[in-house]
C-alpha cells in the first residue's frame, strides 16, 4: 500500500514536472543575467526572506508553547527543505516536523495542535491578502480577469478558513467530530500501527491549552503571521526592483497570492515549475515585461525556495548535533 | 511592540518606495525599509531572548 502510494506520487510528480519543465528551463535560462542586477535589492530580497522565516519561528513558538527557538527553527527549516524535494511534500514535511519536535522533547499532542494552528493562521493570512488589492481592482483601471479571479479565490478561502476555525475553536462537538473522522482515517490507513482511540479528547484539551496560552498573546501571534506574509511579499517587490522594473503593487500582490496558492498544489515538490510558470505569467498580467518577469521570478524563487533548501540541510545537521543523542 | 512597530515602519517604507511615485519619497521609503528591517532584527532578538529567560 505504502509502496503503491509512493509510486503513484512519483508518477504524478514526473508528469507534473514534464508539463511544467519548459517553464523551469525558461526561468533558469535567465541565470547569466543575475550578475547585471542591483546587488542592494538582491540583498533586500534575501533579508526580507530571512526575516519572514524568523517571524514564522515566532508564530511556531507561540503556538507550540515553547521557548526553544533553536529546536523550532532547526526543525522548521529541516522539514521545509524535505517538503520541497519530496512529491506531495506538505504532508511529509508536517510529519517530519512532528517527529523532530517530539524527539527534541516536546509533547506530541501539543505539537499536533500547535502545527495545525500555525498552518491555519499562516494560510488564512495569505488568503486574506487579496483584500488589500480591492482598492487596485475597484480603482477603475483595467485589471486582467485572471487576477480578479485570484482575488476572489483568496477571499473565499479566507472566509471558509475563518468560519471553520471559529467553529472548531468555539464548539467541542465540532472539533470532536473532525478528530473522530481524522482518527478513523488514520487507523484505516495505518492498520499495522497501534490504533488511536483518544484523539478527540486529546485535541479538545490541547485546543483549550493553546487558547489559554495564546489568550493574552494572540495579538503577537497574529502580528508575526501577518509580518511573515508581508515580508515574503516584499521579497518579491525587492526582486522586481533588483531587475529594475516596477508594477502596481496591488496587482503584484495578486500575482504573489496566486503563486502562493500554486505552491500548495501537491503534485511537484514545493510547487516546483507550477510556481515558476504561474508567477512569471501573473507578473506579466500585472504589467511587468515578459523578460523582467522571468528574471524577477528567478530571483524570488532563489531566495524563497532554493536558499531555504540549503539552509534546511545545514539546520538538520545542527539538529542532529544538538539532539542527536535523544533522536537516536 | 518589539515587532509591531518595526513592521509598521517597514510597511510605511514599502508604501513610499513602491506605491508613491515621487523620487525624494522613494529615498525616504528605502531608508525606512532598511531601518525597519534592522529594528525588526533587534526586536526579534529581544522577543526570543525574553521568551527564553522570562519563562524562568
Amino acid at each position: 500500500m505504502t509502496v503503491a502510494k509512493r509510486v503513484i506520487g512519483l508518477i504524478a510528480a514526473a508528469i507534473g514536472l514534464y508539463v511544467v519543465w519548459p517553464s523551469v528551463i525558461e526561468i533558469f535560462s535567465a541565470w547569466p543575467e543575475l550578475s547585471t542586477l542591483n546587488p542592494w535589492w538582491l540583498l533586500g530580497t534575501a533579508a526580507c526572506e530571512a526575516a519572514s522565516f524568523a517571524l514564522l519561528w515566532l508564530v511556531l513558538e507561540l503556538a507550540l508553547q515553547t521557548d526553544r527557538t533553536w529546536l523550532v527553527a532547526s526543525t522548521q527549516l529541516s522539514s521545509n527543505a524535505v517538503g520541497r524535494v519530496v512529491p506531495g511534500g506538505g504532508a511529509a514535511a508536517s510529519a517530519l516536523q512532528y517527529r523532530l519536535l517530539v524527539r527534541g522533547g516536546l509533547d506530541g499532542p501539543s505539537v499536533v495542535a500547535g502545527l495545525a494552528a500555525t498552518q491555519l493562521i499562516t494560510t488564512a493570512i495569505v488568503a486574506a491578502m487579496p483584500l488589500l488589492s480591492i482598492p487596485a481592482i475597484a480603482g477603475g483601471s483595467a485589471v486582467d480577469r485572471r487576477l480578479v479571479l485570484t482575488a476572489v479565490v483568496g477571499i473565499v478561502a479566507f472566509a471558509l478558513i475563518l468560519a471553520g476555525t471559529s467553529i472548531l475553536f468555539a464548539s467541542d462537538r465540532a472539533l470532536s467530530a473532525v478528530a473522530r473522522a481524522a482518527q478513523w482515517l488514520r487507523n484505516a490507513v495505518l492498520r499495522r500501527r497501534e490504533a488511536l482511540r483518544d484523539l478527540p479528547d486529546r485535541l479538545v484539551v490541547q485546543r483549550d491549552a493553546m487558547l489559554r496560552t495564546l489568550g493574552h498573546r494572540w495579538g503577537l501571534a497574529l502580528t508575526a503571521a501577518g509580518g511573515r506574509a508581508l515580508l515574503d511579499f516584499l521579497a518579491l517587490l525587492c526582486a522586481l526592483s533588483a531587475v529594475g522594473t516596477s508594477a502596481r503593487p496591488g496587482l503584484v500582490l495578486l500575482a504573489y497570492v496566486s503563486a502562493s496558492l500554486l505552491g500548495m498544489i501537491p503534485i511537484t515538490p514545493g510547487g516546483l515549475g507550477f510556481v515558476e510558470a504561474g508567477l512569471s505569467s501573473t507578473l506579466v498580467l500585472a504589467g511587468v515585461g515578459a523578460g523582467d518577469a522571468v528574471l524577477a521570478t528567478l530571483v524570488y524563487r532563489l531566495a524563497s525556495y532554493w536558499l531555504p533548501l540549503v539552509a534546511g540541510a545545514v539546520a538538520y545537521s545542527g539538529y542532529r548535533f544538538s539532539f542527536g543523542a535523544r533522536a537516536a | 511592540m518589539a515587532i509591531g512597530i518595526p513592521l509598521l515602519v517597514i510597511a510605511a517604507g514599502a508604501i513610499l518606495t513602491w506605491v508613491v511615485g515621487a523620487d525624494d519619497l522613494h529615498t525616504v521609503g528605502v531608508i525606512l525599509l532598511v531601518a525597519g528591517l534592522a529594528a525588526l532584527a533587534v526586536g526579534l532578538g529581544l522577543v526570543f531572548t525574553r521568551e527564553r529567560w522570562g519563562a524562568r
